[in-house]
């Protein structure tokens, strides 16, 4: 074994996980899928005390259609989420993005509750949570709560939740739009994105009616671009759009520079993916 | 040169598919750590965080306190106790005459600290994880000390020092050919083509199993036995016993079993090799250790590391009239056991690639600096050296505008001038580099590049052609093995061979082989190989297992199947002459007496009828070919894709030729893996920043194309009576110069000539900005 010792439970109910969790005083971590948790185990990164396993807690694991919203229990596994046609039908974009989170073998183990409180920057599911205005409900010692997904990333790797909370589940309204895309560019394909944008977009008679834009792997958490979606409200439908939209994107991030790429060259790759996006978008049927 | 009987075809060109298979793919296969893990102890290496540092203190106090700890030892342990250091090969000079210069390589450090990951202490306990947790407690105090790990800075004057011994970071130097009448070509030249800076990078070898070593002392015979992931275990055992421990030899047995990939990085003795051992006699107890993948990347060997500046005097009809490099090849802080012998003398070996170039002048410079040391990886010394000539010959095509074909046709040694001495003095055997060529040309569809081009083009994609020819130089400079095969009663076959398999498929290879000189099954046939009790050997390096190895089981078969005709004769109170032999049958001929292969066993001491043959080569063999491929280049992003890959190489004759086409996909892709995505990378202050797979990027199956090879057969290997020539390095010489041609080749029309490898979509992305920034400010 190489992580540093620990105890280890695994309770059958969420009830006795929040339990377990508040009994490590703080020392408490939660297993989910464990492809982000056992590398951090393994090079001794982290050294919880207890490590409470949420896999035998079959009621977190959920994909359901709630009237406006899709519920994803917070145990549903990322290669479930690729394949449910109800998450095609009603979350497309977020729908498309799964074939880029990681490896076939890592999306068989790894969660949408993971993901999220894992809160990696150029990771699919908290820039979709972002993009889809998601809420996350969270179980702790005083009961439930829901965090709006714009409150829950703080940092790079940083969520706000406190040691004995526990996301439950993720509400994903659905959007009623008619045109939308999902880019990324990676050094491999599967590797964390180096740049990524989401965009999705409602045509009326004057132009774009309502738009959603997010991107990530350029800032320390993922961004949702507002004032972008108001500029594409306020600019009619032309031959230039997918150019100024671009522009747009490209110049609400000031990304920094590591050994995979240089600021200037994920910003480049942002502007190229959002006129794709744009182009996508405008070519599905109004 | 083994003279052998012409009839024998030794198995020769049978696509047999790989015997070990089914065994190491249902996880049958014997891995050192497979073994259950008894009661033996656990050795954890602790390794420095610093890349230079003076050690002021070690205090083990509360470490030596904690739960399961039965040992730590330092450096000054090993000190104290006369342990001795790990060698490389003392036959190198400094450019004053004096004797080459370096750090002892000590299993742990004293004193001193050289590089991040270099062993500093070794804790034993019952178990893994508290020999770890052990760890944790030590405290060492550390001056750090400045560290350099550029080869460029460590050169400069007042760079920190990484060996006192050498204080301007040269180790040893080389050099060749004839400085004067070189200069006065270049002064008389029609063209001269130069380029600055040919790097290739450090890489890390990525062998699929990391290391780990298990040691047992017996306690009557106090007799070592080493269980270690070694290509060359009886080189390993000798410098183990000899150089470290200061005992006999045959008083230390090494055994290997399988090995999941070496690719030259398992070729020498490791400190925690020796660390065991160490520990394994001083405590009289069983002890493991298993190495993480981190391991492997900061405490492994690493691979290439040589910048060059290179330079074409060429005549008016585009012959190269002279050839200059002036190279530095990084050594890392201590020598590895190939360190030196890589950048000084197997490089230059095939410098002058597949062309006749006679007028050269070599220097080489090997320099240290603070960072892991450098070993052999699949090529070692010959990728560098061929992607060094292969780059300019492009450019040389480029600047004088010939057809990168014909230059290298007009430059080529024609079949004519075989046996060929080039300018060093190495000896080719054989080689038709021309008609690889075109046999090449002719399987890529060179003709119809263009259409594919312009398709390609309409899409808004770069698209580029690139080609390269090789030569490669195998058998270690080791040219005999020795062999023992063995006719056993229970109606069995077996082989025992000191060269060792790593995934080549030597086992399918030689059984083959032994199946049909001897006309018995493959089935009964078992091969043996990793125990120093059973063979000795060299070992498997410089693709030289079936070369000299499988030369050697083809004599052993000739003398086994000539010893049986001996005993055959006396059983059957015949003449020798008169005893024929087929198919595990001895008969007197013309008549129906005759006796069994296995029957004779049955009469022989321990029931074997045995010889021990040794296999011996005249000179090494020079396996070479062409590569050609297409990619294209996405110029909004830099991402290459490459989309076709085709490969005429001559191996001589192959074996199996199944076998040799996975060896050469293998080193296609670990070529493209350097030509696009891996760099070992330090930070100025000696932190290493690729020591995980987020961080160091190999290629996958989908980043390669379909690899289409052609063994090319035409020139048999004159040095070996099976006409073989080796083949386990040729798809990491041919391939990168190959990728990075095409890259080049697509840049073209921005007047891109030369990005340092790996060519990552980002650098590419950049060389295009700062092009075309470069044109409009000239405009
Ligand atoms: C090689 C590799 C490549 C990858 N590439 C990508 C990629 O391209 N894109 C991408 O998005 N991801 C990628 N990942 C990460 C992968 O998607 C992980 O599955 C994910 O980040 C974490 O999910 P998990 O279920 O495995 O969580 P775990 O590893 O089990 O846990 C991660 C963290 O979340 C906490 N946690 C888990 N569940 C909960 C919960 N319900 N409530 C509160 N906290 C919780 C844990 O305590 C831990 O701190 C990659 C991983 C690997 C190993």
């Amino acid at each position: 074994m190489k992580p540093a010792g620990f105890d280890y439970v695994a309770p059958a109910t969420l009830d006795a996980a929040v339990e377990a969790l508040a009994a490590a005083n703080g020392e408490g971590k939660l297993l989910a899928g464990g492809q982000s948790l056992l590398p951090l185990l393994n090079f001794r990164m982290t050294r919880p005390a207890v490590l409470v396993d949420l896999n035998g807690i079959k009621e977190l694991s959920f994909i359901e259609k709630r009237g406006d919203h899709v519920a994803i229990g917070a145990l549903t596994r990322h290669r479930d989420i690729e394949h449910s046609p109800l998450i095609a039908s009603d979350l497309p974009v977020m729908s498309a993005a799964m074939r880029h989170v990681a490896h076939l073998a890592i999306r068989n183990r790894g969660t949408i509750g993971g993901s999220l409180s894992h809160a990696d920057p150029a990771a699919e599911l908290p820039m979709l949570a972002m993009f889809y205005d998601a809420r996350l409900a969270v179980q702790g010692p005083g009961g439930r709560r829901t965090i709006a997904a714009k409150d829950f990333f703080v940092d790079a790797l940083t969520n706000c939740l406190e040691p004995e909370d526990i996301v439950a589940e993720i509400e994903f309204p659905i959007l009623r739009h008619d045109g939308w895309a999902f880019e990324e560019a990676a050094k491999r394909f599967g590797d964390f994105a180096l740049a990524s944008v989401a965009l999705s977009i409602r045509r009326g008679a004057s132009g774009i009616e309502d738009a959603r834009v997010a991107v990530m792997g350029v800032a320390d958490t993922p961004l949702r671009l507002g004032d972008v979606e108001k500029r594409l409200v306020e600019s009619g439908i032309d031959g230039r759009i997918s150019d100024r939209f671009a522009e747009w994107v490209a110049s609400s991030v000031t990304p920094n520079s590591d050994l995979h790429a240089s600021g200037e060259y994920r910003k480049h790759l942002l502007a190229g993916l959002a006129k794709r996006a744009m182009t996508t978008a405008l070519a599905m049927k109004g | 040169m083994n003279i052998l009987p012409g009839n024998l075809r030794f198995g020769a060109r049978q696509p047999v598919k790989r015997l070990e298979d089914h065994r190491l793919l249902t996880g049958k296969g014997r891995y050192i750590d497979d073994q259950p893990a008894g009661n033996a102890l656990w050795l954890y290496v602790l390794r420095s965080p610093h890349a230079h540092a003076n050690i002021k203190s070690v205090d083990l106090e509360a470490a030596k306190a904690m739960p399961g700890v039965k040992a730590i030892f330092t450096g000054a342990d090993l000190v104290a106790d006369n342990v001795g250091t790990i060698p490389t090969l003392p036959i190198f000079k400094r450019a004053d005459g004096s004797p080459a210069s370096f750090a002892p390589r000590r299993l742990l450090a004293h004193e001193t600290v050289r590089f991040v990951g270099e062993p500093v202490a070794a804790i034993v306990a019952t178990s893994r994880v508290e020999a770890q947790d052990a760890a944790e407690a030590i405290a060492i105090d550390y001056q750090e000390l400045p560290a350099v790990t550029d080869v460029k800075a460590a050169m400069r004057p007042g760079a920190p020092v990484v060996w006192p011994g050498a204080p301007d970071n040269i180790a040893a130097v080389s050099s060749y050919g004839n400085p004067e009448a070189v200069a006065e070509a270049f002064a008389k030249a029609a063209h001269v083509v130069s380029i600055d800076n040919i790097v290739s990078q450090r890489l890390v070898p990525c062998a699929m199993e990391p290391r780990s070593t298990i040691g047992e002392v017996d306690p009557k015979t106090k007799r070592l036995t080493m269980q270690i992931q070694s290509q060359t275990p009886a080189r390993t055992r000798d410098s183990l016993a000899t150089d470290v421990l200061k005992r006999a030899p045959d008083s230390v047995r090494v055994r290997v079993g399988d090995l999941g990939g070496g690719f030259g990085q398992k070729t020498g003795l490791y400190p925690e090799d020796g660390i065991v051992a160490y520990a394994a006699t001083k405590l009289g107890k069983t002890i493991r250790w298993r190495g993480d993948r981190i391991d492997d990347f900061v405490g492994g060997t690493h691979g290439r590391d040589l910048t060059s500046t290179a330079e074409f005097a060429l005549d008016a009809k585009g012959r190269v009239i002279a050839y200059r490099v002036k190279s530095i090849g990084g050594t890392g802080a201590y020598m590895s056991g190939t360190a030196l012998i890589i950048p000084l003398v197997l490089g230059p070996f095939v410098a002058t690639g597949l062309y006749d170039l006679p007028l050269v002048h070599f220097e080489i410079k090997a320099v240290m600096t603070n960072t892991a040391p450098v070993g052999a990886y699949r090529g070692a010394g010959r990728p560098e050296a061929v992607f060094v000539v292969e780059r300019l010959m492009d450019a040389a095509a480029r600047q004088t505008g010939i057809d990168p074909r014909e230059i290298r046709k007009r430059n080529f040694i024609k079949p004519d001038q075989m046996p060929y001495k080039n300018a060093v003095g190495q000896t080719y055997d054989s080689g038709m580099f021309a008609h690889m060529l075109d046999h090449a040309a002719k399987n890529a569809d060179w003709d119809g590049f263009k259409a594919r081009k312009k398709a390609a083009e309409k899409k808004g994609l770069l698209y580029g052609r690139g080609l390269a020819s090789y030569i490669e130089w195998t058998g270690g400079n080791a040219h005999k093995e020795t062999v023992s095969l063995q006719a056993t009663s229970e109606g069995r076959v077996v082989l025992h061979s000191g060269t060792q398999a790593m995934g080549q498929g030597l086992e399918t290879a030689y059984t083959q082989m032994v199946a049909a000189s001897l006309g018995i099954p493959m089935d009964k046939i078992d091969v043996v190989q990793g125990d120093t009790d059973l063979a000795q050997g060299f070992g498997s390096v410089g693709s030289r297992s079936m070369f000299v190895g499988g030369t050697a089981t083809a004599v052993a078969s000739v003398d086994l199947i000539n010893k049986a005709r001996e005993k055959a004769a006396e059983h059957l109170e015949a003449g020798v002459a008169d005893i024929e032999y087929a198919d595990g049958v001895l008969r007197v001929a013309g008549t129906d007496r005759k006796v069994g292969l296995f029957d004779l066993a049955k009469n022989e001491s321990g029931g074997r009828l045995s010889v021990d043959s040794t296999g011996e080569v005249d000179a090494p063999s020079w396996p070479n070919g062409t590569h050609i491929c297409e990619l294209s280049i996405d110029p909004e992003t830099g991402h290459v894709t490459v989309e076709r890959f085709t490969t005429v190489d001559d191996v001589g004759v192959p074996i199996n030729p199944l076998l040799v086409t996975g060896q050469i996909h293998g080193g296609v892709a670990q070529g493209v893996g350097q030509a696009l995505m891996e760099a070992a990378a330090y930070d100025s202050s000696g932190q290493f920043l690729t020591a995980t797979y987020q961080d160091y990027a190999i290629p996958r199956a989908s980043d390669l194309p379909n690899i289409g090879v052609t063994l090319d057969d035409s020139a048999p290997c004159k040095t070996n009576p099976i006409g073989a020539k080796g083949c386990g390095e040729s798809g990491a010489i041919g391939a990168p110069p190959c990728i990075v041609s095409g890259v080049m080749d697509a840049l073209a029309s921005y007047g891109i000539v030369n990005i340092e490898t790996p060519l990552t979509a980002a650098k590419i992305w950049q060389a295009i900005q700062d092009a075309k920034a470069a044109k409009q400010a000239a405009q």
